[in-house]
């Protein structure tokens, strides 16, 4: 073959080989992207799910956005005026600890974890919507966790509260979140599996 | 005298003597007890809360006489020993209203005692003891300083020249001779010295003298003086109903039926038993006890105890079709009967050309003392004894003498402080329920009630339905004034019990005959203000749950009702409602002075900001009078107080400080009663615990200032003055801050709240 | 078996572990100043001191109570001699005086963590419930004691 003849197939053959790859390349993006989507919506679902233990009492009462916590299902106000404090584990003179102790007591009704307190303002959830949520947890200013972090957190003393919150003093057992705990965890490992993604 | 008696007590550490010696009193024949109360009747007025004597033979006792050899008791209200320690004999209950150590004070006055260096004790039940009014012995009713201030001075000034004349007939001097100080006799002439406790035996033997030599002057009446129980109740060795122990004392824990006037009908005795610590199980009048060595352990094994409750009792509910329409049946319905007339209401009204009429409710409401109800009881084959933060000491002793079959001579009740007390303690229903469980064992046993169970089984303040209505003249000056009020008796447990001769139980309610059943209308029959017409009446409505008189009386919802209306007089005669009442004040100079004091000191008609107020009210109540103005801000529906002054006209102020506190803390109470009730659900009370029937805090607490007239009138009570006007001043001012009438209590039913 | 101390002495307690501390302290330790008033931590009668800090007994098991220091009402002084104790004698603040252990107990708490407190840190505080309606000679006792 002459040289030239040569040079204008290599030449034809690298523009086709391009071509050739930019097309399965856009092909393959193409298919990325379907599945993508489809991760992401899961991963969001799985995630509104979550939102539901998040947001039930047992959560969000000690989440709040205020000065206060909130108490029993209708969320009203805790009694006796109790308040934040400067550090969160309540006023000076009237510490969480005042009254809470670290297990629930069925004599008394007071429900009870080891160092009962409220979470600090960053990590107050109070009116967010499940996207804010989200967002709220993963922001390094505010929650301040990884996606990697959360099944870890879920799993401590404080959080397995809320699925053993233990009888008012009528003796009436307190209401728990949504799912087990078993399913949260559960739905939480497959939300980080699918990207860990946050709701609109 | 007859022969004496003499047993020691060992009670908390301290000795303490009682002696018992019998003298008879002649019994009235029952048509000498109708007379007597038909006779008081006219005289007694409002809140008449007439006494028969007693029906049931009654040994009298005398609490006092130490032994020979230790101590004596000269009068029955001090004792002397032979070691010169002086101990003053307290007749009413200490509940924090103060009366324990203002008369002592008075009777240290006439002996030239301090309150440093005596004991003060409090008396059991005796006939020295009654309150003289209505021959009875209790503490309420905010009586306790006016019943016997004067027995006191009287007493104290006795003691004294019983004790002189002793001292006299031992130094062979003339009794004018002689004077005392600090427990010591002084003859001035020879310098020489006679202690009280030499010559306290020999005094004790004397006569007490019928007019004895009262002084002149107050060195600690009239001051404002350390209270002796202070420091007893900061260190916290003050001994309450609920801290007694007694030598191999066991404890017990009470339940009784959820539901009024349903019975137990199904439980496991011996399986109760199985559970730790448990001595017994005993039947109580539809209820249950558990006896342990522990009160927890008591508690637990009630708690876990499974019983079964019959079907019958009361389905009392605060729904519309059953509380509500009941109440309102009635007040359309009656019948009524009249308790008070003065001209024709009924014609004036007709005649007014202006008129105005509205309904107003009260709830009923929970005593909720602080300390629950307990008692600690002793039975034994032939004696009763009790230890109770009593207030009804003469109806606790029948009460335990029934129960027991033992003659009353043979109870004998300690009483310890109250830890509150508001009305609740003056029934025996409590003393009862600890005497049962004490005869079914051998030990002494003392019965605690749950707060749950406190709440359950009180005998609630009533709720009250109250249709006022008023005529006026073109100018809106009252012309008529007409009440119809639907309640239930307030003294369905507190009634004198002799007048009730088919009462096998003294501690069942009974109704009194209606004319001296003017409780539930105290504060209406004679108010302040010269009205032409008046005309009120009562619907004595039957509800099938306990009520009783609650701190204020029938004075304090009564109060709410008037000085709102005639609030409401004033907005319609385009008059300040200061002026108004004025006007109605001008045969009151009394009234009407400490009318101007308070709203002089309040500042009345000065300019407040936006959404402020002031509301005034007065009251005639208890012997005494008492003015408050009320300054609040509202925002929305929350209201806040900012300040209460009241003014306080009880004749004299015997210790400024206590009376200044009483007002004080029944402000307090009053403002709490703005927003606490108790709701009924198939007959029993909603409100278990201090969550949902809720008293102010210290962050509630406004600023409040109180300021005492003393015109030198008779001496009224202060215990439960304070809240008597406070509901119409707080609601007249939310009033002139929104234009908003409320005419329902809690707050809540007319949608308002504190803030 | 519960070891502790109360009041400086050391004490075992043999009962149940989940018994309030309340109890123990009234029964089997015999000490009265502390109150019984609701059992559901809403009135702080009962209120004592663990480590230093107010606590509720009536909602402490006595198991928590294992190697800690108990103070009551008995132990915050052996005369009357504390701070509130006297501010409390001084402005005569007690009428029925139930509720008076546990405030006071409830206030050197609060002074010992917050010597100079303001109203407003007294109002997040104290939150006692005083049937007699002693507040404003509380408020007044509590400056009272801070200016000891």
């Amino acid at each position: 073959m002459p040289p030239s003849q040569f040079r204008k197939l290599t030449r034809c053959a690298l523009i086709a080989t391009i071509v050739a790859l930019v097309a399965l390349g856009t092909v393959a993006m193409g298919i990325a992207t379907a599945q993508d989507a489809d991760h992401r919506t899961q991963s969001q679902n799985l995630f509104l799910q979550m939102a539901a233990v998040f947001q039930s009492p047992r959560c969000i009462n000690c989440h709040p956005r205020s000065d206060y916590p909130a108490q029993g299902d209708d969320r009203h106000r805790h009694l006796f005026n109790v308040s934040r404090g400067p550090d969160d584990h309540g006023a000076p003179g009237l510490h969480c600890t005042t009254c809470h102790q670290s297990e629930n007591q069925a004599a008394s009704g007071v429900p009870g974890a080891p160092d009962w307190h409220l979470a600090p303002l960053r990590m107050a959830w109070d009116g967010y919507s499940p996207g804010e949520l989200c967002r709220a947890l993963l922001d390094p200013k505010r929650g301040g966790m990884k996606p990697e972090q959360f099944v870890d957190h879920f799993n401590t003393v404080f959080v397995v509260w809320a699925w053993a919150p233990g009888t008012d003093f009528h003796g009436v057992p307190r209401t728990v979140p949504p799912i087990s705990h078993e399913q949260f965890i559960a739905i939480t490992k497959q939300w980080v599996a699918t990207g860990a993604a946050c709701p609109k | 005298m007859a022969p004496q008696t003499s047993r020691t007590i060992v009670f908390m550490g301290d000795r303490q003597t009682t002696q018992q010696t019998t003298s008879r009193e002649p019994l009235p024949s029952l048509a000498q007890v109708s007379r007597r109360l038909v006779l008081q009747a006219g005289v007694a007025g409002a809140g008449a809360f007439l006494l028969s004597a007693r029906l049931v033979p009654l040994e009298a006792l005398a609490a006092t006489n130490g032994t020979a050899s230790s101590e004596a008791a000269i009068t029955p209200w001090l004792r002397i020993a032979a070691d010169n320690s002086v101990a003053l004999i307290a007749s009413q209950s200490e509940m924090g209203q103060g009366t324990s150590t203002t008369l002592a004070a008075t009777l240290a006055d006439e002996l030239d005692l301090d309150l440093d260096h005596v004991k003060i004790e409090f008396s059991p039940f005796a006939d020295a003891y009654r309150d003289p009014v209505y021959k009875w012995m209790f503490t309420g009713n905010s009586q306790s300083i006016s019943s016997y201030y004067e027995i006191m001075r009287h007493m104290g000034a006795a003691s004294r020249e019983m004790l002189l004349t002793a001292a006299a007939a031992r130094l062979g001097v003339p009794v004018a001779s002689l004077s005392t100080k600090g427990a010591i006799i002084h003859h001035a002439g020879s310098g020489r010295t006679v202690a009280f406790g030499d010559v306290a035996s020999e005094a004790a033997k004397l006569p007490i003298p019928e007019k004895p030599h009262v002084k002149g002057k107050s060195t600690l009446v009239g001051r404002a003086i350390p209270r002796w129980d202070v420091p007893l109740k900061v260190d916290g060795s003050a001994v309450f109903g609920i801290d007694v122990k007694v030598p191999n004392m066991l404890l017990a824990a009470v339940r009784c039926a959820p539901r009024y006037g349903a019975t137990l009908s199904k439980y496991d005795a011996a399986a109760i038993k199985t559970k730790p610590g448990v001595v017994a199980v005993v039947e109580i009048p539809n209820g249950l006890a558990v006896v342990a060595d522990t009160y927890w352990h008591a508690r637990r094994a009630l708690d876990n105890a499974e019983l079964t409750w019959s079907d019958e009792g009361s389905t009392l509910t605060n729904a519309i079709d059953n509380l509500p329409a009941a109440y309102a049946a009635k007040l359309d319905s009656g019948p009524f009967f009249a308790h008070k007339k003065i001209g024709d209401a009924a014609s004036a009204l007709g005649a007014a050309p202006r008129k105005l009429d509205a309904l107003y409710q009260v709830p009923f409401q929970a005593h909720a003392t602080m300390e629950p109800m307990n008692c600690t009881a002793h039975v034994t084959a032939d004696s009763c004894e009790i230890w109770a933060p009593a207030q009804g000491m003469e109806l606790s002793q029948y009460v335990a003498s029934q129960v027991t079959g033992l003659p009353v001579e043979s109870i004998t009740i300690h009483r310890t402080f109250l830890g509150g007390g508001f009305g609740r303690r003056l029934l025996a229903d409590f003393i009862k329920q600890a005497v049962i469980v004490a005869k079914a064992v051998p030990q002494p046993v003392k019965v605690i009630w749950s707060r749950e169970e406190d709440f359950g089984h009180d005998a609630y303040r009533p709720a009250m339905l109250h249709h006022i209505s008023a005529g006026l003249d073109e100018g809106g000056a009252l012309l008529a004034l007409s009440h119809r009020v639907v309640s239930p008796s307030y003294l369905l447990y507190l009634f004198p019990r002799g007048v009730f001769p088919q009462l096998k139980d003294w501690s069942d309610p009974a109704a009194p005959p209606e004319q001296f059943d003017e409780m539930a209308v105290e504060g209406l029959i004679e108010p302040p203000y010269a009205i032409p017409n008046m005309l009120v009446e009562q619907h004595r409505l039957e509800i099938d749950v306990p009520t009783s008189a609650w701190r204020t009386t029938g004075h304090g919802p009564n109060n709410f009702v008037l000085e709102s209306f005639i609030d409401e007089l004033a907005d319609m005669a385009k008059m300040d409602p200061l002026a108004y009442r004025r006007e109605m004040l001008a045969s009151n100079p009394r009234a009407l002075k400490l009318l101007d004091l308070v709203a002089a000191k309040a500042h009345w008609g000065t300019k407040l900001p936006d959404n402020s107020g002031r509301g005034i009210a007065l009251a005639s109540a208890f012997g005494g009078l008492v003015a408050e103005v009320v300054e609040v801000s509202v925002i929305r529906n929350r209201i806040k107080v900012h300040k209460v002054v009241a003014a306080v006209d009880c004749g004299k102020t015997l210790d400024p400080g206590i009376a200044a506190a009483n007002i004080s803390g029944g402000v307090v109470w009053g403002l709490s009663g703005l927003q606490t009730a108790v709701t009924f659900d198939n007959g029993r009370a909603v409100q278990a615990n201090f969550d949902s029937f809720t008293p102010i805090h210290l962050w509630e607490t406004p600023e409040i200032e109180v300021h005492f007239l003393d015109s030198g009138e008779k001496l009224g009570g202060t215990g439960e003055l304070g809240p008597v006007p406070l509901h119409a001043a707080f609601c007249n001012a939310v009033f002139a801050a929104t234009g908003r009438r409320i005419r329902t209590l809690p707050l809540s039913t007319a949608g308002f709240s504190l803030a | 078996m519960t070891a502790f101390t109360v009041n400086g002495r050391a004490v075992t307690v043999q009962t149940e572990p989940d018994t309030p501390l309340l109890w123990v302290i009234r029964e089997e330790l015999g000490l009265t100043g502390t109150k019984f008033g609701c059992g559901i931590a809403a009135c702080g009668a009962c209120t004592v001191h663990v480590d230093g800090h107010a606590v509720r007994s009536c909602s402490f098991p006595l198991s928590a109570a294992e190697g800690k220091k108990i103070t009551t009402i008995e132990g915050l002084s052996p005369d009357r001699s504390h701070p509130v104790q006297k501010a409390w004698i001084k402005e005569q603040v007690p009428q029925c005086g139930y509720c008076q252990s546990g405030m006071i107990m409830a206030v050197a708490a609060l002074l010992a963590e917050k010597p100079r407190p303001t109203d407003a840190e007294i109002d997040a505080a104290i939150t006692n419930i005083c049937r007699c309606g002693t507040y404003q000679r509380i408020r007044k006792a509590i400056h009272a004691a801070v200016s000891v």
